[in-house]
Formats: structure tokens, sequence, C-alpha cells
């Protein structure tokens, strides 16, 4: 027996369909940002406690996992929340402990910032300046050939040590960089 | 005049003799560390522990059973200073001709540590902390020293995800309460930790691990004295030998120590400790 415009057969169908594809979009949103703390400091179970507590208290954090082995804590944020580099250091330092560096993996367009060459997150609007690895502390920005490369993609993902900045976004000194589909 | 003296027989007794003294957040089971406590958040320690006292150099018969549940509520006020309180109660059972049964609170302890001095590496870090506060009578239980005291010390703490050193010293000036002006303590401890397992770490997760535990507990307490004149059969010197397990988790730690005294000199014939053991539990949140 049909419905109106449509059968029962076709309106299933479209609500597979359909979350399907909430499914999909929700993986690429999960995989937008992956932020790796790497710890000093940290030497015992109980001391692990107080860190995450602390980081899940930071605003668009979701999830945090921590390797006690390896040192590290990987944080899961919202993908519509900016990550919040600065805050991140404090919740270690405010848990007792310090924070050696943070890894970033952010998959976004290629823009600009003021002249400089950047990616955009597209859930969150997030903008990273991006940079070459530090040399004696001092970021020069990205290659002109390796922007060149990143530039010609519309979605690429980013690998690099995430350096907040007062005043202006935070910046990925990029190790290594790939083109997404 | 005779139930003055007698009492402060049994407080000597008590007060001078027994290992416990103000274990903070000890992460040794007997001995303070220097560990720190995450800004915002509690940890609620308590502990049961039982000393028999049964040498008694006076060839009398006295026998002591001390049983101590020791509280610690931990804040951490900020990254580098931590807030505690302590409350104990304790009862205890004394045999001189006739057994005494007697329970109640102990003097109450608040106490700050700060962090001096920090140093961090991967899987290891070196902390220095200070700390000092205030005992205050607990009203009339019989446990109750009448005095303020005030205890100060300094702990520093060597820990790698392997192996832990603690090194733990304070002293505490005692004032004068029910009479007696009691004499001041000088507390020493070390421990020593080794994570046997797991003896290797996994790649991921956290695991929970048990270590075993070797600590030296000291006391020194000077004499004390009544009218201006030094007291007998109070003051000396202990140290124990505490072996213990410890069993950590992220949230909840699990612990146990016995203690043997390995060196005993205390002034004229007080009851001596035969060995103490105690088992506690502590949980963060």
């Amino acid at each position: 027996m049909r419905s109106g415009f449509l059968s029962v057969r076709h309106s299933l169908m479209i609500v597979l369909f359909g979350l399907i594809s909430l499914c999909c979009i929700s993986e690429i949103s999960a995989e937008t940002g992956r932020v790796v703390l790497h710890l000093k400091g940290v030497s015992c179970p109980f001391c692990v406690y107080g860190v995450e507590k602390r980081l899940k208290k930071v605003p668009g954090i979701q999830e945090v996992k921590t390797d006690y082995k390896a040192a590290t804590s990987t944080v899961s944020k919202n993908p519509k929340a900016a990550i919040d580099l600065q805050a991140l250091e404090e919740a270690v330092r405010q848990a007792g402990f310090t924070m050696d560096r943070i890894d970033l993996s952010m998959r976004g367009s290629p823009t600009v910032w003021e002249g400089k060459p950047a990616l955009k997150d597209p859930e969150s609007g997030q903008v990273f300046l991006l940079v070459e690895p530090d040399k004696d502390h001092v970021h020069e920005l990205l290659d002109p050939k390796k922007w060149s490369e990143i530039q010609r993609e519309t979605n690429v993902e980013v690998q690099g040590e995430a350096h907040p900045h007062v005043g202006s976004p935070p910046a990925i000194a990029v190790r290594k960089y790939k083109r997404m589909p | 005049m005779r139930k003055g003296i007698l009492g402060i027989f049994l407080a000597s007794i008590v007060l001078s003799n027994f290992a416990f003294h103000l274990r903070l957040e000890a992460a040794g089971i007997n001995t303070n560390v220097a560990l720190p406590v995450p800004k915002g958040r509690f940890i609620l320690r308590t502990q049961t522990r039982y000393t028999r006292m049964t040498s008694d150099p006076s060839g009398t018969g006295r026998r002591l059973h001390l049983l101590e549940i020791p509280n610690v509520l931990v804040f951490g006020a900020t990254a580098r200073m931590a807030l505690f309180s302590i409350l104990p109660v304790l009862y205890r059972d004394l045999n001189i001709t006739t057994p005494r049964r007697t329970a109640g609170l102990g003097d109450l302890a608040f106490l700050m540590r700060y962090e001096i001095y920090k140093r961090d590496w991967v899987l290891r870090t070196l902390r220095i902390a200070l700390f000092g506060g205030l005992e205050v009578p607990s009203g009339d239980s019989p446990f109750s020293s009448g005095s303020v005291d005030v205890p100060l010390g300094f702990v520093a703490t060597f820990q790698s995800h392997r192996q832990e050193v603690d090194l733990d010293l304070s002293y505490k000036m005692n004032t004068e309460g029910s009479g007696v002006d009691h004499g001041d303590d000088f507390i020493y401890n070390v421990a020593y930790q080794l994570r046997v397992f797991p003896w290797y770490l996994p790649e991921e997760g956290v695991p929970n691990q048990l270590n075993t535990v070797l600590e030296l507990n000291g006391r020194f307490t000077q004499r004390d004295e009544a009218a201006g004149l030094s007291l007998a059969n109070t003051g000396g010197n202990i140290l124990f030998l505490s072996p213990g397990l410890q069993y950590v988790m992220k949230r909840v730690i699990l612990e146990t120590s016995f203690q043997y005294p390995v060196a005993k000199d205390l002034n004229e014939a007080q009851l001596e400790s035969t060995w103490a053991v105690n088992g506690g539990i502590r949980m963060q949140f």
C-alpha cells in the first residue's frame, strides 16, 4: 500500500541514508583535531587522575586518555570548539606538573592570515599559523615551497608541535602534511 | 596529687612512645612526601594502626594495646600549596594491675605544606616542600595533650615510574598542657619504594601498580617537665623498620605496613613498643 508521495520502503531508506551520513560527518569531525600533551613529572598512576580531572575542565574538551609509559595525555575536543592551548598548559600546571610540548594533528583548508600561511578548521573556524619547526626557539613562516604544495589542496592534514601566541592565532610547527580526500 | 602523677605517667606512655606522628598525605606509608595535590582537589586518607607495647623494663608486666585511626583530609589550595586537617581517633587498652580501656579523640592538627622546589623530567620528578601548622587539644578527651603545639618540617621526594625515595624531617614544639610541659619531638623518616608489578609498563593506558615499601621511622622526644623539674620515665629515642606494600590505582591507594623497633633508647623504665601494624586507604576526588 502506497503512502501519499513516498512508500514506507523509500521513507526507511531516506532515514537510513541520513543516519549513515550523520555517522560519516561525525567521524570526520572527530578527526578534525587530535591533541597530544607531552607531560613531565607525572610518575605514578595516582598523579594521572589529577591531571585528567583538570584537563576535562578545559572548555571544549570531551575526553582525556593518558598513556603512562609514553607520558602523554591525548585529548579529544568538541568539533565545534576551538583548541585553547594556553588553557591546556595551565590545567597541567594547576595539577602540579609540567607540560613539555603539545603535538597537534589538524585537518583543514589552507588560508591566509594577515598575509601569513595558515590552516582553518572548518568545524570550529579556528585558524592556525603554519611555521617551520623551531630553530633556537625562533619560528619562521612555513617554507614557501611547502606552502605552495599545501595551497593547491582544499583539505589537508597537518601534524606538528603547537605553540600558543598572545594576540595572534596559535601556530603549528609543521613536521608532516598530507592531502585528504 | 597521686591521680595527677598517674595521669602524667599514662599520657607519657601514649604520647612519647608510639610510632605514629603527623602523617600528611604520605606516599610512603609512614613517611610524609612532597608530591603535589592538584588545585581544587581533595584527598581523603584513613588508616587503622594497631600498636602492641608489652616490653616492660620495669618488670611489673604492664601491657598496652593501642588502636589509632588517623583521618586526614587534604585540599590542593594551589598547585604548590596543600592544606591538611588531621583528626585521630584512639582506643587504648592498658593493663597495669587492672585493665583500663579508653577511647577518644587525639589532638587535632591543621597544617600547610608549600612546595619550594620542583624539577620535572619525563616520568620523574624531584620536589622539596616545607610544612608547618598547629596541633590543638581535642577538649576533654583522655588522649588530648591539653597543649597547643607547633610542628614544622621539611620533606623531599624523588619519584620515578619505578622507584621513590622520601626524606621527612620535622620538629614539633610541644607546649604546656594539663600541668605538664611536654618535651619537644624530633621526627625523622626515610622511605624507599619499588614498583614490582607490572615490572614492565604496558605501551598504552595507566596500569595499577604494586609497590614494595621499606621505611625507617624514628622519633626523639625530650623529657617532660612539671613545675620546673624533669619527669622520669619520659623522653627518649625509638627507631622502627617498616616494610610494607602499596597498591596504587588512579583514584585509590591501598596500603599496609608492619613496624618493628630496631633501636630503642627510652629513658628509665618506659613501656616499649613491641611492634605495630597498619592498613589504610587513600582516595582522591
